[in-house]
């Protein structure tokens, strides 16, 4: 069977362009090949147009992206107990987590994780990754970070998102449970995100807008119960932000939950949408960049997060990837210049301050939990109950 | 002529050079694959957390189990599935089928340019990629899409009544995808009918309706079965229309697997709803193909009556 690196390498082989001169004492990885394994969609733009680029120029490396959604974690552990798919990846918590702390959460552990006593991913050598303190403390402070398995970054925000059509204004997460839009609201599929939005709600509702994830973690139940009684306000659950994009445009739904970047996207074509997103219950996405501890180019990796997290690497991640960044200075200069960016993404001491990534901790408190989540949610949310 | 021809051999006159590589195609491609789907479905499962690994792996290796069938076979969540599958896979089918009948006719009866036109007609979607086909249908059907524009002013859609993902879409999706295949099997049957019987039965002086009551359609029935069959096959196992233009409401097996296999990471319990909604289709080809062979009978002939029949009557 032919793998994944061996076609990519011979992809490398076949048309990298020659790298610019530079001494080969500054290019430390000359020779040497590095698969990154990244999420799909707009960081495309940032790794072939940044990332791969001055990276290759400045080490000597060759590096080839390998784009994926959520095969990404199947695809490591399907490489088991041979080497990695990838040598660098990103990945979220809802994967990242079980792949950090499978023999811990699972109750059952795969035997060679067991064997090995070991995540999915390698403990990183800070030493070798100087940028990760440039991070604002908010960003990183989890355990992922703190035992060393990965670099958290935070990426897309939930966003409100309303078309131009409805009136009154909608302005807050309760304004979706307003009888005039019951039926009209679109929502992610995934609970990741939407049970969250349920949540905002319900705290809006409840006179305590801002308090969701509070409410998540101390009634879980409670918000489960809420979605429960009140899919049926959900006209569409979009299952990628192209569709949630194309739905809103074409009205299978006229308000709902967004990430900021695809809301960004729409406000920077001058689409008829209004962003609304409440300053309450804000939450983001938290992106994982683990490096696997089957691969072989540990050092090289390294480097390779370490130039991720470089400042000019996350300007570029910001103007050329429009995602959100770890580096409050840099973002206060992103957003100086490009406001479409800076309605979508924090860049003031407050709001890198009080960011808060969605309520994982609350989700994958345990294996049990996270499967009745899931299960709760496929079967009696996204349908109604049997 | 008996099967086999002279060597009595299942392959018939063709040697070896012929049939191996349909064999070997038929072994690597499909055999295979389903075996170890098969040996797939009787690992335990390593749970269902959810997206991600959720548990601790894929499957658990080295273990032996029926768990995972007798798990969806109790689930009533899985049952609601299949009924929705079945229900799909029928209501396409016999929409494609219908609509694919006097289609194909018209082009039976076509000739010239004509003829190779509505051909064409029938032949160019399946050169669209099938996300572009599914765009366009979502356009179509949206709430100020083309279709609700010119309904909605008759009556016949109430304002806030939606099309796009709906049972309605998927259907519609559906038949889109499934509709000139149909087409095809049924224009090959009416030429392989020809019209002499058709024309006979009318100089007989039987009405343009019993002719084609009483000739066309006993001697196009097997045909129009194949089709049948045949659609029903894609319906049951319908991923792409569900899945793009339908909501959660509209998962088939096909969706089930899907989420078990490539969002739970489930393989153990993905292959078991695999290999159970095999066996459903082919449960229910069998079902239908039955029953549709029951009405009329094999090649019968078509009962036009005969001269002397109709003199005494």
């Amino acid at each position: 069977m032919i793998r994944r690196r061996t076609l990519l390498a011979a992809a490398l082989a076949s048309g990298i362009p020659a790298a610019p001169k530079v001494s080969r004492a500054a290019r430390p990885f000359e020779g040497e090949s590095l698969v990154i394994g990244a999420y799909s969609g707009p960081t495309q733009r940032f790794f072939e147009q940044w990332f791969v680029p001055q990276f290759e120029r400045r080490t000597g490396a060759k590096v080839a992206v390998s784009y994926y959604w959520w095969e990404g974690i199947p695809n490591l552990v399907a490489s088991l107990p041979g080497p990695a798919p990838y040598d660098l990846m990103v990945t979220d918590p809802t994967q990242g987590y079980p792949a950090i702390l499978g023999d811990v959460a699972a109750g059952r552990p795969d035997e060679d994780r067991k064997a090995a006593g070991q995540s999915l991913f390698a403990k990183i050598d800070w030493a070798n990754v100087p940028n990760a303190k440039r991070l604002h403390p908010a960003v990183v402070d989890n355990f992922v970070v703190k035992e060393g398995y990965g670099v958290t970054l935070a990426g897309s925000g939930m966003a409100l998102v309303v078309h131009r059509d409805v009136t009154p204004e909608v302005a807050s997460w309760g304004d979706l449970l307003r009888p005039d839009l019951a039926g009209k609201v679109g929502l992610y599929d995934s609970l990741y995100m939407s049970l969250f939005t349920f949540a905002a709600m319900k705290a809006a509702a409840d006179g305590k807008a801002g308090r969701a994830h509070e409410l998540l973690a101390a009634d879980l139940d409670g918000v489960l119960a809420f979605a429960r009684a009140n899919r049926h306000r959900v006209a569409y659950w979009w299952p990628n932000s192209a569709k949630a994009q194309e739905q809103i445009l074409m009205k299978g739904f006229l308000a709902g939950n967004m990430h900021t970047q695809a809301a960004a996207n729409l406000l920077r074509e001058e689409k008829p949408v209004r962003v609304v997103t409440p300053a309450e219950d804000r939450a983001y996405v938290q992106y994982i960049w683990a490096i696997p501890r089957t691969s072989a180019k540990k050092r090289l990796a390294e480097a390779a997060l370490d130039f991720l997290l470089a400042p000019e690497s996350q300007r570029a991640l910001a103007t050329i990837g429009l995602q959100n960044i770890g580096i409050l200075e840099v973002a206060r200069e992103v957003a100086a210049k490009d406001p479409t960016w800076a309605a979508a993404y924090p860049h003031t001491d407050e709001e890198y301050r009080t960011l808060r990534y969605y309520p994982y901790d609350v989700y994958l408190r345990d294996a049990a939990t996270w499967a009745r989540l899931n299960r709760f949610w496929e079967r009696e949310v996204l349908r109604k109950g049997v | 002529m008996a099967r086999g021809g002279k060597s009595g051999s299942p392959w018939g006159d063709a040697g070896w050079p012929l049939w191996l590589p349909a064999a070997a195609l038929a072994a690597v491609g499909f055999a295979a694959p389903l075996a170890w789907l098969g040996r797939l479905s009787l690992y335990e499962s390593a749970g269902s957390g959810g997206y991600g690994l959720g548990n601790a792996g894929l499957y658990v290796a080295g273990t032996l189990t029926l768990d995972n069938y007798r798990a969806l076979l109790a689930d009533p969540y899985v049952w609601r599935i299949a009924a929705f599958t079945v229900k799909l896979g029928l209501v396409s089918a016999l929409t494609s089928v219908a609509l694919a009948y006097p289609f194909a006719l018209v082009i039976d009866r076509a000739r010239g340019w004509t003829q190779a036109a509505l051909l064409g007609a029938t032949i160019l979607p399946k050169f669209v990629n099938p996300l572009v086909v599914i765009a366009g249908i979502e356009v179509a059907l949206a709430q100020d899409g083309p279709v609700r524009s010119l309904l909605v002013p008759l009556g016949l859609v109430g304002e806030e009544t939606r099309l796009a993902h709906t049972f309605l879409a998927v259907v519609v999706g559906e038949v889109v995808f499934v509709l000139p295949y149909a087409v095809l099997i049924l224009v090959a049957t009416f030429a392989s009918v020809g019209r002499s019987l058709v024309d006979a039965a009318r100089g007989l002086g039987a009405s343009p309706l019993r002719a084609f009551l009483e000739v066309t359609l006993p001697l196009t029935w097997r045909g129009t079965r194949a089709a049948l069959v045949l659609c029903l096959v894609f319906g049951l196992s319908a991923f792409t229309a569900p899945f793009f233009l339908g909501g959660p409401e509209h998962y088939t097996l096909s969706v089930l697997v899907h989420r078990l296999v490539l969002v739970n990471l489930d393989w153990a319990a993905g292959a078991a709803a695999a290999v159970e909604m095999l066996g459903l289709a082919v449960l229910l080809v069998l079902v239908a193909s039955r029953l549709a062979a029951t009405p009329r009978t094999g090649d019968r002939e078509a009962t036009v009556p005969a001269p002397a029949e109709r003199s005494a009557a």
